[in-house]
């Protein structure tokens, strides 16, 4: 015990000595949760530009000015910038991709409407952009079957108008009252649903993230993008981290120093478990170091202290063990740096470290499932944003501590093998 | 030349036959354009098809009425009581009880979306404005079929002075047979072609995208082919260290050739992966590659050569391998967040949408779009190729003029 423990303060001290190489792999996920941070705003709410939208009225009627009042005026307005151009400009703009979307209204778009013709409105989506021309369709859309609605409440009264306006002759009394009576009970029978709202809809977001169901109880804290990406990010730094530190081994060997250790009174048993317990320790306080960075820099709320400590421990026995059986099954150096640095991105991928698996469609989130980083970022994210506590993470804990010893043992008496023939 | 030459083919050599690099030049991000690719399959210039969850507690035909309304929109309609077990409604529309008893009787009703947190944003705005269409269009029916029974003078609605009295459900009440009718009447209306609609098509040349691909095939190239030339600044790095630069430069070649042949390798590299990465683009994903096949071999051509140099500058400026690969990885994270590679640059505020124009990543990206989105020519990229070049350069004379034989 005492020379696993000499070699594992041996290492930790190296690794203070000469701290870069863990430092700058503990920035990796703190790099990719500021810059999430910084575009996003720290709640996750985009600061969203106004859409830019070119607007051609080539019909320059009644409805046409209608829609394009609709759109400037309210929310519709705050959302949506909206400059009147030419169907010339407009083309040359759109293929210049200055602007998200254009809206045509064509030629004879009130006397259709009017005559109950039908009437199409073109959208032109900016290509290069994915959010911004959907919004406008939608908007777009949503205009069009109001309007389409609203013409044929108004049908008959709207008939006679035009039948009015066509003539040559000033209208008769009479045919002016046919007009305000049938508009009139079109008016009253709209009027309970604008002015009553007789129909209501809401559109919520969960209390809860589907993510995090499970949890007994839970409380929903304000939202910090910090908490939710960090999780993530941090396994990718941590498994790095690991990597670094059991790729001394390889190094060791090839510089001799390790034969060097073995010529000494130290098992190979003894000098593997040294190192995989350096990997541990020196992962275990970069990811004290990270957490630190979280409450500190990102006003990340650690949540419940047990559930955190937990949670990290069996992280990090995950991550060890994990590591600790891939090198044990690899051949040597050059193994390493083809296989190492894919797998930790693997299962970083699919345990939802870069997209957080929430995002995933159905099939990916269950595919996530069987990566290891999935639990550990998972269970982060509800002590973050959930303060959940220990029997809320318990399979979380599980999984994490079952991985972690069914992996590290293997993986240590792998590596012994390995050294005790010669290997590597 | 020669010596030029000869440096070069062998760093290429010696790079392709590397097992790691020729994992992280080509299957990386081949796996990464996948992922991304299916994990955003709705967020393209198409109207995501997600699915709507419908919680009906309504026994009464209007909420059916509502849902085929909602099926003829763009979406997948799961009823709640039929949902697979285990499975979460992602986006749930919750329709009160007595729903169509309170619609005909013009009593207050309230419907609810419910929205996952993390949820696709796309599908779930979409999710919400085909409710309200939906919800309008059930309306202006109903309001058809009441101005239609206040104009034939029916006992059990109708207007008086200027207020309404009665209502549907009071004629489905009062007058019996009257509430199959209604229904029949109603179902007529709600399946009546629009009279206002809207086409939609894409601005430019470019042809339709498959969904999802368009962004993650452009993004991975950039972002990937930024990382194998960090990378491969550490290789330039460890051999300043090893004293395989000085023996180089002990050779006829001089300083100057050293840095050609080192930039001109690490060009073949790049030129080796952006070929292989856009024909996975063009045959596996079928993403179009534009009309203007000149205009994107010379934007590449430009971004290998402002790659290439920033690895010379990488591995001129850095003294340890290890940093290099670590600081590469932090800097191609960055420049490929910020440029634009992880999410269209549309939803970022202005400021970062500068930052973007200020990387060689985000006039990439801005390119690429230009050419495969568009559709556009050579003329359209010309800018972005000089700015490329110019990146390029800089990175050049500043690493070529830090460049030690040793560290």
């Amino acid at each position: 015990m005492k020379a696993i423990l000499g070699i594992l303060a041996n290492d930790i001290r190296r690794r203070l000595k000469n701290p870069l190489s863990v430092i700058l792999m503990l920035l990796i996920p703190v790099t990719m949760t500021l810059i999430t941070g910084l575009v996003f705003g720290p709640e996750g709410n985009v600061d969203m530009p106004k859409i830019k939208v070119l607007l051609v009225d080539n019909d320059g009627g009644f409805f046409g000015g209608l829609l394009k009042q609709g759109m400037q005026q309210g929310e519709l307005g705050d959302m949506l910038d909206i400059t009147e151009v030419t169907a010339a400009e407009g083309e040359e703009m759109m293929s210049g991709g200055d602007a998200s979307a254009l809206i045509e209204i064509p030629e004879g778009f009130t006397a259709n409407v009017l005559d109950g013709k039908p009437a199409e409105i073109r959208l032109v989506k900016n290509p290069s952009e994915t959010f911004l021309p959907i919004v406008v369709e939608e908007i777009t859309k949503t205009m069009a079957v109001l309007l389409d609605g609203g013409t044929r409440i108004f049908n008959a009264p709207m008939s006679k108008m035009r039948s009015i306006v066509d003539q040559e002759n000033w209208p008769a009394v009479s045919d002016m009252e046919e007009v305000m009576d049938g508009a009139k009970n079109g008016v009253i029978l709209t009027y309970g649903y604008i002015a009553d709202s007789l129909i209501t809809f809401t559109d919520e977001v969960a209390a809860l993230p589907d993510s995090v169901a499970a949890v007994d109880d839970p409380v929903v804290k304000d939202f910090n993008i910090f908490a939710y990406v960090m999780p993530g990010s941090m396994m990718i730094g941590l498994l790095f981290i690991v990597e670094l530190v059991l790729r001394g081994l390889l190094r060791e060997r090839k510089a001799g120093t390790l034969r060097r250790m073995l010529a000494a009174p130290v098992t190979t048993g003894q000098a593997v478990a040294g190192k995989v317990g350096a990997a541990f320790a020196i992962t275990l306080i970069s990811s004290l170091i990270l957490l630190a960075v979280s409450r500190l820099g990102f006003g990340v709320d650690l949540g419940d202290p047990l559930a955190l400590f937990l949670q990290t421990v069996a992280t990090i026995l995950m991550c060890t063990g994990i590591i600790t059986f891939l090198y044990g099954a690899i051949s040597g150096e050059r193994a390493a740096d083809a296989v190492m640095s894919v797998m930790i991105i693997v299962m970083a991928l699919f345990g939802g470290s870069m997209v957080p698996s929430e995002q995933m469609p159905p099939a990916l989130q269950a595919a996530g499932r069987f990566s290891p980083v999935f639990w550990a970022a998972d269970g982060m994210k509800k002590i973050f944003l959930l303060d959940a506590g220990v029997s809320d993470i318990r399979i979380h804990l599980l999984v994490l501590f079952l991985l972690g010893v069914l992996t590290i043992i293997p993986g240590a008496l792998l590596i012994r093998a390995r050294i005790a023939k010669g290997g590597w | 030349m020669h010596a030029i030459w000869r440096i070069a083919s062998c760093d290429f050599r010696l790079t392709m036959r590397e097992k790691s690099a020729v994992l992280w030049i080509f299957l990386m991000p081949l796996a990464f354009m996948t992922f991304f690719g299916l994990s955003f399959g709705g967020s393209s210039g198409q109207t995501p098809k997600a699915t709507l969850t419908v919680e009906n507690n309504d026994d009464g035909y209007l909420s059916g009425d509502l849902i085929s309304l909602l099926a003829g929109e763009n979406y997948y309609i799961q009823m709640s009581d039929t949902l697979p077990e285990g499975r979460d409604p992602v986006r749930t529309l919750i329709i009160p009880e007595r729903f169509t008893d309170d619609v005909l009787g013009r009593e207050k009703v309230e419907l609810a979306l419910v929205r996952d947190r993390g949820s696709n944003r796309n599908a779930g705005e979409a999710a919400s404005a085909a409710v309200i269409r939906s919800i309008a269009r059930l309306i202006s029916g109903l309001i058809e079929i009441e101005n239609g029974l206040v104009n034939e003078g029916s006992g059990s609605i109708a207007v008086r002075g200027d207020s309404l009295y009665g209502s549907l459900l009071l004629v489905t009440r009062e007058q019996p047979g009257m509430a199959a009718v209604l229904e029949e009447r109603i179902d007529t209306m709600l399946v009546r072609p629009a009279n206002i609609t809207v086409v939609s098509e894409r601005a430019g040349k470019g042809v339709e995208i498959p969904r999802g691909f368009q962004s993650s095939v452009p993004g991975s190239l950039v972002m990937f082919v930024l990382m194998t030339m960090l990378f491969s600044g550490s290789v330039l790095t460890a051999e300043r260290k090893d004293g395989v630069l000085r023996r180089i430069g002990m050779s006829p070649a001089g300083k100057g050739d050293v840095v050609a042949g080192k930039l001109i390798g690490r060009i073949f590299v790049a030129a080796a992966q952006i070929i292989f990465l856009l024909a996975v683009g063009k045959f596996l994903f079928r993403i179009s590659l534009g009309s203007s096949p000149g205009g994107l071999f010379f934007l590449m051509l430009t971004f290998a050569f402002a790659m290439g140099s920033l690895s010379i500058l990488f591995g001129a400026f850095l003294s340890d391998p290890d940093q290099v690969t670590t600081i590469g990885v932090i800097t191609s994270l960055a420049m490929s967040a910020l440029g634009g590679c992880w999410w269209p640059l549309e939803v970022v505020s202005a400021p970062m949408r500068m930052v973007a124009y200020c990387l060689p990543t985000g006039w990439t990206i801005n390119g690429i779009h230009r050419l495969i989105s568009f559709g556009m020519g050579t003329s359209a990229v010309l800018p972005h190729i000089a700015v490329l070049f110019l990146f390029g350069l800089v990175f050049l004379v500043l690493g070529a003029r830090r460049l030690k034989w040793d560290v």
